[in-house]
């Protein structure tokens, strides 16, 4: 996640001219295959419907990220990290959502350390 | 309060399923709600008279009320919400014992937070929002309204990203029904196809998104 946030942002600083709806926008195939993960195997998704739930997510991620910029905006700080958006979603009401993705960052840490600890061997 | 419970035990589920993603979706779903906040409010007061049965009973007619306010959100609430109830059933003991501490915090939140009016454009009836999200929305406004100012262009949505893969669309070999002639394709397109009610640019889309997606993970 950290990833796509830092992805895009990189874009728009890239592209002073046109925000492209690729840049702006998750790309909707993807958008639709985590819709279809809560549905039963058999429904059907309208495009209407993943385009809109593009447009909202889409925006929420937006939403977050600039809770988080602000918050390191005051304190003079340029990388926004896992623990900014967590505070972000907390500072938001999102007290709910906070919690499991401060132990999936956890994790994620977690895993990044033994990967550093225990280089793929190249053959 | 009761939809935002069973969010909560889904969003768990995901989080042990590492599927992180999904749980972006449904902290979506919280914001639509929370942007909704006479309902939340109003169930947050109801349950403290009513049982867990009845006030999961009661939200989809308040859901009614705020799709009398907010007629665009009505649609989404459904099928999320039709996938929620199944496996609330399924657990109607386990949430009471989490149940007790949650709801008398989200009723002191209820109490303290009733709701802070959000200036619209609109001469229509002020939409509360929770306050903690007040200032958030407000800049986020400004910086939509600076995009569509600066850039115009970016609101028309293209029915393709690439004009070479649409020329290549254009002239692949098309059987009965329109679906392309290939023995291995058709079973991905008839995926496609299941899963989107509309056919070609919808695969051209998807096939065109597919493509991006790597791209976009390893930016």
């Amino acid at each position: 996640m950290m990833d796509n946030v830092g992805g895009s942002s990189s874009n728009i600083a890239e592209n002073s001219g046109i925000i492209r709806e690729q840049d702006r926008l998750l790309p909707i195939a993807n958008v639709g295959k985590i819709m279809k993960q809560i549905l039963p195997p058999n429904a059907k998704i309208s495009k209407e419907s993943k385009e809109t739930m593009q447009e909202c997510v889409s925006e929420f991620i937006s939403f977050v990220t600039s809770e988080a910029s602000e918050k390191c905006r005051k304190e003079r700080r340029k990388t926004v990290n896992g623990d900014d958006i967590c505070w972000a979603l907390g500072s938001l009401g999102f007290d709910d959502y906070a919690e499991p993705l401060r132990r999936y960052l956890q994790r994620y840490r977690e895993q990044e350390l033994d990967r550093a600890n225990n280089p793929p061997k190249r053959g | 309060m009761c939809v935002d419970w069973d969010t909560v035990l889904h969003v768990n589920q995901e989080i042990m399923t590492s599927t992180h993603d999904l749980s972006d979706n449904e902290a979506d779903d919280q914001q639509q709600s929370e942007s909704q906040m006479e309902p939340l409010s109003a169930n947050g007061i109801s349950y403290a008279g009513i049982a867990t049965q009845n006030v999961q009973y009661a939200t989809p007619s308040q859901l009614g009320t705020g799709h009398a306010v907010v007629p665009p959100t009505y649609p989404y609430p459904d099928p999320y919400y039709r996938s929620i109830f199944a496996p609330y059933d399924a657990q109607t003991y386990p949430p009471q014992p989490y149940g007790g501490n949650p709801m008398v915090h989200l009723q002191l939140m209820g109490i303290q937070q009733a709701g802070v009016p959000l200036p619209t454009d609109t001469v229509e009836e002020p939409v509360f929002v929770n306050a903690k999200q007040y200032h958030g929305i407000l800049r986020r406004r400004q910086s939509r309204a600076k995009a569509e100012s600066e850039k115009k262009a970016a609101r028309n949505r293209k029915p393709y990203l690439h004009e070479s893969r649409h020329l290549h669309a254009l002239r692949r070999a098309r059987g009965c029904g329109g679906r392309f002639l290939n023995s291995k394709k058709d079973e991905n397109q008839q995926d496609e196809v299941a899963s989107t009610d509309e056919s070609q640019s919808t695969i051209n889309l998807n096939s065109d998104k597919n493509e991006l997606a790597p791209s976009d993970r390893t930016s």
